[in-house]
């Protein structure tokens, strides 16, 4: 399912120097999970994506935006 | 990090999904293997008897005991795959959306064609032909969505 959603994820992970694995022991959910949000395979529910965001300390909007168009 | 030891309840959750598509399709192959042994005389339906026979002690004696193993592993209520939140979650309740419309589609499909399949069929063999459909469809649409060009651990 391809989902007008993009997602800075990949971008706070680098700034914070977190792998897949401990971004996803961080926020309880699989690597598998945080990988495929990445590439905007998996559109997380609204409980993971305000896990990211409080874990990240930003707004939910500074990870997930509606992509143009 | 073995198989049996998840690192946490959200890896375990996808341990066991992935568990359940495979166990799905082997039941799945099981019946289908019953309903192609009613179509064929021996020796064939003797060979396709033990092939299914293999199958099912696969079933319960391999797939069974690992996913209670997997499921009480980390301790705490245990681990069920369909109530997880991630990714494989959400591919195990899609595909058994999938398995349920498909299956509803071929009973529907046998009851309009009842002069032409159900008079011929034997009722043992027609539960194993659709519960090969219900287990095949969920099987596969399970490994359809849950299919994933992951390049692995990137930092």
């Amino acid at each position: 399912m391809s989902a007008p959603l993009t997602n800075r994820l990949r971008v706070l992970r680098a700034e914070t120097g977190m792998s897949q694995s401990d971004l996803a022991d961080a926020i309880n959910v699989s690597r598998k999970t945080i990988s495929t949000i990445e590439v905007g395979r998996f559109v997380p529910s609204t409980v993971i994506a305000l896990r990211l965001a409080r874990h990240f300390r930003v707004p939910v909007e500074d990870v997930f935006a509606l992509a143009e168009g | 990090m073995s198989f049996f030891s998840p690192r946490n309840r959200a890896e375990a959750g996808d341990r066991l999904a992935g568990m359940t598509g495979w166990a799905a399709a082997l039941a799945a192959l099981v019946y289908a293997l019953n309903v192609v042994q009613a179509l064929t005389g021996p020796p064939m339906s003797n060979y396709l008897n033990d092939a299914g026979l293999i199958g099912s002690l696969l079933i319960v004696l391999v797939f069974l005991p690992s996913f209670f193993i997997i499921k009480r592993r980390l301790g705490g209520p245990p681990v069920n795959p369909w109530k997880e939140d991630g990714f494989m979650s959400q591919a195990i309740r899609r595909a058994a959306l999938t398995g349920f419309a498909t299956t509803f589609l071929a009973m529907s499909v046998l009851t309009m064609l009842d002069g032409l399949v159900l008079e011929r069929i034997a009722a043992d063999v027609l539960l194993d032909l659709v519960l090969t459909i219900a287990l095949a469809s969920f099987a596969l649409s399970f490994f359809l969505f849950s299919r994933d060009s992951d390049p692995g651990e990137t930092l």
